[in-house]
């Protein structure tokens, strides 16, 4: 899956340095160009304080979220692929389950890849946009704290916004 | 299914790219939703982050009275339930400014009522002093250096005066403020519109030709900026002598439309002809439609936003409905 391509075409080209990511949930590793993981703030922090072994380890972000990031990564880091070509790439990785989603957000946080942050963010927000607010608690995992009384009230200040909605 | 607890700050990165009306309904999420939808760091996020969030609002004129409705990008057009304001054909809308629109009328007893259409909350602005006067016209804005917001209103009085009054909205209070508006131009009172804050009115000057008239907000001065000749699409850079125009789109020539109301995302914007009536002109089809069977006579574009509690006074405006 994270074949890099093999022979370099421009012999004076320098050699490309790879990185090994290693999933530390299910041991997965990935090896990728440098430069593809330097999209990674976290990452090139890492490297650049020279604090990145032969393998570097990510913790709580599983090998299947990994390799969406790695792909999104890859994707940017192709200098000849066009804004349209991005969004549709972007668009393919997003078009995921929303916990799926949680986590990729999650694990673009923690590697600091700000493109990706925002277009996974943007995409949880149109998943959920339409949700009763009540699904909305069981995704986010949020605890209703609300007594009736004090929901209903809250509810009363724009009732107008539940129209259609539990 | 068990969830890590996202961080706050990607909690606020996701639900600030809602539309406000979604919102106002996660506000029963949660008390610890509740407070971080309501702090203004996220409101002005929200506010910034405006994918979700270009609204028209469109004043129309039916025979024997007049609506105001809200017409979001996606969602459908909802009319505002504004009774409180009485009749409605005469209204301005001034602004916007940060997601608020001005409501008033010209004329005598003009009374001012700020409203954010996305939270259908509304404001009323305490009487002015030259309340009894004539009101010429007015404008809602943004005070960069204080952060304020004000409305000022300009007019004259009887005997012949000219009066220029400004509302603070952080004091509450109305103030008379010692300058004149250009006496050589006539404002279109529907065409005030404002940006970065300042206000602009389009109009004609006796001397001949048009122009358009600046207020700052920030230093409370009126300033005269030249006008680009045809019906196109500019933007404008800059202010005050800085000002320069860039076309970006040559409309038409459109035969019988005269004056251009607002814009929608979809690249297609509203119109006024000659006879009152609205048409849309869609940009990438060049094709114009009539929209609806009424007269339109104002729409104003504005990006919606969620405003602090402190701002709106819904109660009294709904005491204001009962009277």
């Amino acid at each position: 899956m994270a074949s890099a391509p093999e022979n370099e075409k421009n012999a004076s080209a320098p050699e490309k340095k790879t990185l090994t990511l290693k999933s530390m949930i299910n041991n997965e590793e990935f090896v990728v160009d440098e430069h593809v993981a330097l999209q990674s703030v976290t990452i090139k922090n890492m490297v650049d304080s020279d604090c990145a072994g032969d393998v570097i380890p990510v913790p709580t972000i599983s090998g299947e979220i990994l390799a969406l990031v790695i792909e999104y990564c890859k994707n940017h880091a192709n200098p000849s692929a066009s804004e349209d070509d991005l969004k549709k790439a972007d668009a393919g990785i997003v078009a995921k389950d929303i916990y799926t989603l949680i986590d990729l957000v999650l694990a673009a946080n923690f590697l600091d890849i700000k493109g990706l942050l925002e277009v996974t963010s943007q995409k949880i927000a149109d998943s959920i946009k339409d949700l009763p607010h009540q699904d909305v608690r069981e995704i986010f995992g949020v605890e209703n704290d609300y007594t009736p009384e004090e929901e209903a009230a809250v509810r009363a200040e724009h009732d107008w916004a539940f129209e259609g909605f539990p | 299914m068990a969830m890590e607890k996202l961080p706050e700050e990607l909690l606020m990165e996701i639900l600030s790219r809602l539309p406000v009306k979604h919102l106002l309904r996660f506000r029963s999420v949660s008390k610890y939703w509740f407070p971080l939808i309501q702090n203004p760091s996220f409101i002005s996020l929200n506010h910034n982050r405006a994918q979700n969030n270009h609204c028209l609002l469109v004043k129309r004129l039916l025979h024997g009275g007049g609506v105001l409705s809200l017409a979001p990008n996606e969602d459908p057009i909802n009319d505002l339930d504004i009774s409180f304001m009485g009749d409605i054909r005469a209204l301005q809308l001034l602004g916007p400014c940060n997601g608020v629109i001005c409501l008033t009328r010209h004329g005598f007893h003009s009374a001012i009522v700020l409203c954010n259409p996305s939270m259908r909350e509304f404001r009323v602005v305490p009487q002015p002093p030259s309340y009894e006067e004539y009101m010429n016209t007015g404008g809602y804005g943004f005070d960069c250096v204080t952060n304020g917001y004000k409305v000022v209103r300009f007019g004259i009085t009887n005997p012949y005066e000219q009066y220029v009054e400004i509302y603070d909205l952080s004091t509450d209070s109305w103030r008379e403020v010692d300058i004149v508006a250009p006496s050589d131009f006539v404002c279109n009172p529907l065409s005030c519109t404002s940006w970065n804050g300042d206000i602009y009115w389009y109009g004609f000057c006796y001397s001949g030709g048009q122009a358009i008239i600046g207020f700052s907000m920030t230093y409370e001065v009126f300033d005269e900026m030249p006008v680009p000749e045809g019906f196109d699409i500019w933007v404008m850079n800059g202010c005050g002598v800085e000002v320069s125009w860039t076309k970006i789109f040559t409309v038409g020539p459109l035969v019988g439309l005269d004056r251009p109301l607002g814009f929608r995302d979809n690249g297609e914007f509203f119109l006024d002809s000659g006879d009152g009536r609205m048409r849309s002109y869609n940009i990438g089809t060049r094709e114009i439609k009539g929209v609806s069977s009424v007269w339109p006579s104002s729409i104003i574009g504005f990006t919606s936003s969620s405003i602090p509690r402190e701002f709106s006074f819904s109660e009294e405006a709904l005491n204001m409905k009962k009277k």
